[in-house]
């Protein structure tokens, strides 16, 4: 494999399992130097809630601790919540905000600091993990997909902010379309669900991603190849939103 | 039919640049390169791709000497700055040959060469940031490429119908160096981008701030 980001390090959230742990290891393989977080860590992980500023500034000190800089952040910790907003209260839909609109909001802004820090203009990739909940109502995802789509528009104007102020760190978010993780079979189920003929054989691809798929795309979008690429949003769904 | 061990990729594009960035990045990357329209590849073959009894000989011969196709690359469009009030009807008509229907023809071509050889192919049509982002100036040009956009994501759709299921996406840049134009369409060629299919891929550059 090409070693295209050695001499970077990545500091991933939601790194214990599914897209965050598939997107270090990949980031690993291609000569990064990663620091993964989850709020239940893997051993060599570190302990971070998203949701607490303070947590975000112990998580970049512990990033330059262990590897001096930090070029890259995948903000990628989430959680899932479906349902019909009549069973909805609030105190699901501000998890889901607290959880990705803030959590995103916060390591951003801890992160463009830090990548400031390091020089002027500052150079760096933050990837936003949203999802295609954020761009079409697929499901049942009043609250879920109403976050996901903040953190697609929050992506759009991070970067116009960092171009406007001469940086050159790029802000993406990528929407994932379904993908097959811990997460996601705790909230749909297991094989009955992602072979289901009426789930996924309909889609133009025929099929779920696999945290991989997510993983190649974060790893484009941090690498040289994707210079000229900010303030966008990638769909990784095997054309789900087109048929949607 | 033997089938090449290499990945290979047909771009389809006059010669300049562009097209030599992509060779040399798509070669860079293992693919055996069949350049068509001016551009020189690993083989370089004359066509005028609005021609169909041409792109009928040429899927042909690649099917019969490569068994495979990995990527089908349609560069053969251009851009028109021109005021609205000053944009005749002849020059957007050239336009929309050149950039709308090259695109959709490549595009019929490409599937029917990934259908006859089996290829699990990636169909990129590459347009501009004028077709996703109104641009002053440039409405023959804009919508033009809006149309090689949109009917990128439907073909996309039908695309999956394909055994096995291709890929169809647009690259979509602004005023950028042609390297990042080349690098962005070999991602898309690439298997690691196998669940992308849809999509414009927007290469805003410095114009992002706008």
């Amino acid at each position: 494999m090409k070693q295209d980001m050695a001499g970077k390090v990545a500091l991933v959230t939601g790194a214990a399992s599914g897209i965050g742990a598939a997107t270090a290891m990949l980031l690993m393989a291609r000569g990064a130097a990663v620091l993964g977080t989850d709020i239940r860590p893997q051993p060599g992980q570190f302990g971070h809630d998203v949701t607490d500023p303070q947590a975000w500034d112990a998580a970049i000190a512990e990033c330059v601790a262990r590897h001096g800089r930090l070029d890259i952040l995948v903000s990628n910790a989430g959680t899932a919540d479906f349902g019909t907003i009549i069973d909805m209260d609030m105190t699901r839909l501000r998890l889901q905000a607290r959880v990705h609109v803030e959590g995103a909001f916060l390591g951003s802004r801890a992160a463009i600091a830090q990548m400031r820090q390091q020089g002027r203009p500052a150079t760096g990739s933050i990837i936003l993990i949203a999802s295609i909940a954020g761009l079409k109502p697929i499901m049942q995802t009043t609250t879920y997909g109403t976050a996901k789509a903040a953190m697609i528009g929050l992506a759009a104007a991070l970067g116009q902010e960092m171009q406007a102020a001469g940086d050159a760190i790029r802000v993406n978010a990528i929407c994932p379309g379904g993908t097959r993780t811990a997460m996601t079979e705790q909230a749909f189920g297991g094989d009955e669900y992602w072979d289901r003929p009426d789930s996924f054989a309909k889609l133009p691809l025929k099929d779920y991603a696999r945290p991989d798929d997510v993983a190649q795309q974060v790893a484009f979008l941090a690498s040289p190849d994707a210079v000229a690429i900010n303030a966008a949003h990638h769909i990784v769904d095997g054309g789900w939103v087109l048929t949607a | 039919m033997s089938r090449n061990a290499r990945t290979v990729a047909l771009l389809v594009a006059p010669a300049g640049a562009l097209a030599n960035a992509v060779v040399l990045r798509l070669r860079a990357d293992g693919f055996h390169v069949i350049a068509a329209g001016g551009a020189r590849g690993d083989e370089s073959v004359a066509l005028d791709p609005r021609d169909e009894t041409a792109w009928e000989a040429l899927i042909a011969a690649i099917a019969a000497r490569h068994g495979r196709i990995d990527a089908v690359i349609n560069a053969a469009g251009h851009s028109l700055v021109t005021p609205v009030a000053d944009t005749s009807p002849a020059a957007f008509r050239a336009l929309w040959e050149a950039n709308v229907e090259t695109a959709v023809i490549s595009t019929k071509w490409a599937f029917r060469l990934m259908r006859d050889t089996g290829s699990a192919g990636s169909v990129i049509n590459l347009a501009s940031l004028a077709g996703v982002n109104p641009r002053a100036d440039a409405a023959a040009w804009s919508a033009a490429d809006a149309a090689v956009t949109h009917f990128s994501k439907i073909a996309a759709v039908e695309a999956g119908d394909l055994v096995p299921p291709c890929r169809v996406n647009s690259v979509n840049p602004g005023k950028v160096a042609p390297e990042q134009v080349a690098a962005a369409i070999a991602w898309l060629a690439s298997p690691q981008s196998r669940f992308v299919t849809g999509t414009a891929l927007v290469l805003a550059g410095e114009y992002n701030a706008r």
